[in-house]
């Protein structure tokens, strides 16, 4: 999966999650959880969704690393190649 | 004596009233009546209230019929008054009920008063949905007396506010056995899709007016207490970490269990105080705060909370955030909180004062968890620290029970393989 592609998976499932937010106004490199508003049980759902659709399981340790957009889609995408 | 014909208009009760309703003429075309005389009842947000009148004077003409709502100052009937010169001739060249509003416009046309009042909720605080059904008091208590769910009535009728008219109606279908058949299958639907919401308006109005009178009659006091949590931590790290994803616990759910475990065995903080007396609840049923993005806060109940592990809890509060942010909450899940939990999250501030939500008699606000250096047996240690926050109404309860109920919070998060079992 290349990085559009997970990027639009990401954005999508966010958008199940808060529906009021537009996908544009996610920000790159911002940390979702400040920039949307998101609290625990949204992020744990965007995890859970995300996980899912890519088939890559995001430890609790790991959270840390995947809260901005583009760092999410880095750590999957180092998760796929290896 | 010269015969002054004028108009009476549909009155204001208040300044945050913008319509009222004509539920019931009390007078007839033609009547004489006296000054003091009650001529209609006029239902508002606050209640039915008697429209008395403070001349002498013969019923003309009236303007409206019974059911009819309009805007304050549109003419609802014509007297012709006995006095001379009353100040009240001045107004009779308004053109008569051109303010009634027809059921199409009523969707268009929707006034900020047009919102539940905080006397609403207390006198019946958690039977409604969520969604803020509105309903006048007079609804409401007909409902109650009734056992009609403000839903299924809401459901077939149009219009955006329940009076009592809507009830008495709905009364009559619920005692033929097919319209009640009816009645059920229209409950089961659910909500159209893209239609939920919350209206945040009425919302922040509603809140306002909780919270303001909560402040006015409530003689609250504060305690607060740091809650260890480090063993807690721990434990779900160790849970969370062999668990599926799906499986995974956030801190909020052995928290509440805690919570609800703790109120169990102090009753003087877990009921409701309604008419000047205080009754306890022999069960928690827990109110969960959630904040809407966008603003506003809804409290979905979590019933028999008590009774919960750390598993089912999470269950219970997955399934209410995304019920609450789709303004899809069950009717069961308002039902008469017993105790109110207001969670800053894990982004928040430290420490929080929340106002008690009447009628209940206490509340607890958790801070955001952090790290801080505690000294525990004469060393210095870091700890994971959330600072609880109990606020309790001073004529049910004194500090003392207060202070309790958090020494033993604070002792149940120390043992946190408890919270992942049913207790007896």
């Amino acid at each position: 999966m290349d990085s559009q592609e997970l990027k639009n998976i990401i954005l999508e499932e966010l958008g199940n999650i808060a529906p009021e937010i537009d996908a544009d106004e996610v920000p790159d490199d911002e940390d979702m959880r400040d920039a949307l508003e998101l609290d625990s049980m949204d992020f744990l759902n965007l995890i859970i969704a995300v996980s899912k659709r890519t088939k890559i399981a995001v430890p609790e340790a790991d959270y840390g690393k995947v809260l901005t957009l583009n760092r999410m889609i880095r750590y999957l995408q180092g998760k796929t190649a290896q | 004596m010269s015969e002054a014909l004028h108009d009476l208009k549909m009155p204001s009760f208040g300044a945050d009233m913008a319509e009222g309703t004509l539920v019931k003429w009390l007078v007839t075309e033609g009547e004489k009546i006296e000054r003091g005389r009650v001529i209609a009842e006029i239902e508002t947000d606050k209640g039915i209230i008697d429209l008395d009148i403070f001349e002498n004077a013969v019923i003309e003409k009236l303007l409206l019929k019974e059911g009819e709502r309009v805007a304050v100052g549109t003419p609802i009937a014509k007297l012709s008054s006995a006095t001379t010169n009353s100040t009240e001739t001045a107004d009779k060249d308004i053109p008569p009920a051109q303010n009634i509003i027809n059921d199409s416009e009523k969707k268009e046309h929707k006034p900020a008063a047009e919102i539940p009042t905080a006397q609403d909720l207390v006198a019946a605080p958690l039977t409604g949905e969520n969604e803020f059904i509105l309903a006048t008091p007079a609804a409401r208590a007909l409902a109650n007396k009734q056992n009609l769910s403000l839903h299924n009535i809401k459901a077939q009728n149009s219009d955006k506010r329940l009076i009592t008219l809507a009830m008495v109606e709905a009364f009559d279908k619920e005692a033929a056995p097919a319209a009640r058949e009816k009645d059920a299958q229209t409950a089961a639907q659910p909500q159209a899709p893209g239609k939920a919401g919350f209206d945040k308006e009425a919302m922040r109005r509603t809140i306002s007016e909780t919270v303001t009178r909560s402040k006015q009659q409530i003689p609250h006091y504060y305690l607060s207490q740091r809650l260890d949590i480090t063993a807690l931590e721990h434990y779900l790290h160790e849970y969370n970490g062999s668990a599926a994803l799906e499986q995974r616990i956030l801190l909020t759910a052995p928290l509440l269990c805690a919570i609800a475990r703790t109120l169990i065995k102090n009753k003087q903080l877990n009921g409701l105080y309604i008419n000047g007396s205080f009754a306890p609840s022999n069960t928690v049923h827990l109110a969960n705060a959630i904040n809407l993005r966008g603003g506003g806060l809804v409290m979905p109940v979590i019933r028999d909370a008590q009774t919960l592990t750390a598993i089912t809890m999470m269950e219970e509060l997955k399934g209410q955030v995304l019920r609450a942010r789709n303004a899809s909450l069950r009717a069961s899940e308002l039902n008469a909180a017993s105790f109110t939990v207001s969670n800053i999250g894990e982004r928040g501030a430290e420490q929080m004062f929340a106002v008690i939500y009447p009628p209940q008699v206490a509340i607890i606000a958790l801070g955001s968890p952090h790290q801080e250096a505690m000294i525990i047996d004469g060393g210095i240690h870091i700890r994971s620290i959330i600072e609880a926050t109990l606020a309790a109404d001073h004529r049910v309860s004194d500090g003392h029970i207060g202070a309790r109920l958090l020494y033993q919070l604070n002792q149940q998060l120390q043992k946190p393989e408890e919270l992942w079992t049913v207790r007896n």
